[in-house]
């Protein structure tokens, strides 16, 4: 949320999130294949205009926070078998994460 | 001074409309997998963790006079001077070409195609002016090559 | 080979003009020149912007990026100051990074970076100059993000079990830059030196910098 022209972001460092699943048509910046899969918030980018309004010629705000969240590779493939702990990062606008519930027997 | 290479290294044009068979199965392969894509609402642009070939790590196109010449004016359009086209406008005119436009353009032939449609739909350019001025452009060449003038 | 053609020589600045395709001109050629004229017409652009951006377009090369990485591996401040804020370091040495921000992702003995751009072609242009075709390839960006030590065996690149692989999508405006590990038996060498061993393919991370002789 924001007010006036402070933006908060929403997620913190090391927060487990998920990706939104949705496939609207438009200019989006989340990749297909990270789509409904859960990481870790590596880093909080900054603000930026939101792509999707900017490819269409409006100026993108409200800006939103970007994140770049670390995912493990066996977390977003299937039958990834090469090593346990590799990872795939991934720059995400806040609007298409959601909080991961805690639960027992999250991954990681 | 650099030496001029006598080595004919192609065009990326060359490469892409190549007739050698392989050449023909490849694009074929590519144009399948967007299409593929596009019926599941998938961008044929994103294609993060798709099946594809082995990568081609030895062809590397010669850049034409004209492709640098576009992404020079991406660059100067896009830029805070003048803020005309935005980086996503750009992407977003290249993603709307659809699978066989993407894989059979080469890469700066989409770009200008999405920066000239850019244009167009900003009422910066009219069709009129570019159809009339590409006309010139074609008669006063008469067949010979771009040497890079700008 | 991994590091073909004119941008990764030694000296890279290919002034010659590319090999006339005897077709005359293309229809996209034709119209960049009218789209050219056209905006020049209406006071939008000036030839000599346009000359300029391509010049220093041309000037860009990845050696730009060697300098950066040799530096860091003799100078521990300006190391950590490139890890911590990519961007300004890279302004402090006069490469500016326009509306993107660099990150500069560390190899380490456990973890191994590599870049990509699945949805574009995203490229830290600014320290390497204009990607090589591959980057942009359908099969580069499709494979890396799935199996990254598969594509980097295909560039020769073997890794031990035992190290973390890393794949970094730039899907918005970080870019990034892998920082290789300095080869071992390069003790005393100097940057310059030191530079001459790293090249594009090992700053994107399908390589490794080279070994001295």
């Amino acid at each position: 949320m924001q007010t006036g022209r402070l933006i908060v972001a929403k997620f913190n460092v090391g927060e487990k999130v998920r990706v939104r699943d949705a496939h609207p048509m438009g200019h989006l910046r989340t990749p297909r294949y990270i789509m409904g899969k859960a990481g870790v918030v590596e880093r909080i980018c900054g603000e930026f205009g939101n792509p999707e309004d900017l490819a269409f010629g409006r100026d993108g705000t409200p800006k939103q926070s970007l994140y770049r969240v670390r995912f493990a590779q066996r977390d977003v493939w299937q039958g990834y078998d090469d090593g346990a702990a590799d990872t795939v990062d991934v720059e995400l606008y806040e609007h298409w994460l959601e909080p991961m519930a805690a639960k027992h027997g999250d991954a990681q | 001074m650099q030496q001029v290479s006598s080595i004919a290294v192609p065009t990326e044009n060359q490469i892409l409309r190549a007739g050698t068979g392989a050449r023909a199965v490849e694009l074929s392969r590519r144009l399948q997998s967007g299409s593929q894509q596009m019926e599941k609402g998938r961008g044929v642009h994103d294609m993060g963790g798709l099946e594809a070939g082995p990568i081609d790590r030895e062809s590397q196109h010669a850049f034409e006079w004209w492709e640098k010449r576009v992404d020079a004016m991406l660059v100067l359009l896009s830029g805070k001077d003048r803020q005309l086209i935005t980086v996503d406008e750009l992407r977003r005119g290249i993603e709307e070409l659809g699978p066989g436009a993407y894989e059979n353009l080469s890469y700066y032939e989409r770009w200008i195609h999405s920066i000239t449609h850019a244009l167009l739909e900003k009422g910066i350019l009219s069709s009129d002016e570019l159809g009339r001025k590409m006309a010139e452009v074609e008669s006063r060449a008469d067949g010979a090559p771009d040497r890079g003038e700008i | 080979m991994s590091d073909t053609g004119g941008h990764d020589a030694g000296h890279d600045h290919d002034h010659s003009p590319p090999p006339d395709s005897g077709e005359g001109l293309g229809h996209y050629n034709v119209m960049e020149i009218a789209v050219r004229e056209l905006l020049i017409e209406k006071g939008i652009l000036e030839p000599d912007q346009i000359r300029a951006a391509v010049e220093a377009m041309d000037s860009r090369s990845p050696e730009g990026g060697a300098r950066v990485v040799a530096k860091a591996w003799v100078d521990p401040e300006f190391k950590a100051q490139l890890l911590e804020d990519g961007t300004a370091a890279c302004a402090s040495l006069g490469v500016e990074m326009g509306p993107t921000r660099l990150v500069v992702v560390e190899d380490t003995p456990e973890v191994h970076n590599v870049l990509v751009c699945t949805l574009c072609s995203c490229y830290p242009r600014m320290l390497l100059g204009l990607p090589p075709d591959w980057y942009k390839s359908r099969e580069y960006r499709s494979r890396v993000v799935r199996e990254p030590r598969a594509v980097l065996r295909e560039f020769g690149t073997e890794l031990p079990d035992d190290v973390t692989v890393r794949v970094h999508d730039s899907t918005a405006d970080m870019r990034y830059l892998v920082l290789p590990l300095r080869p071992a038996g390069t003790e005393g060498m100097s940057e310059a030196e030191l530079a001459a061993l790293v090249t594009r393919d090992c700053m994107i991370g399908v390589t490794l910098p080279g070994v001295p002789a």
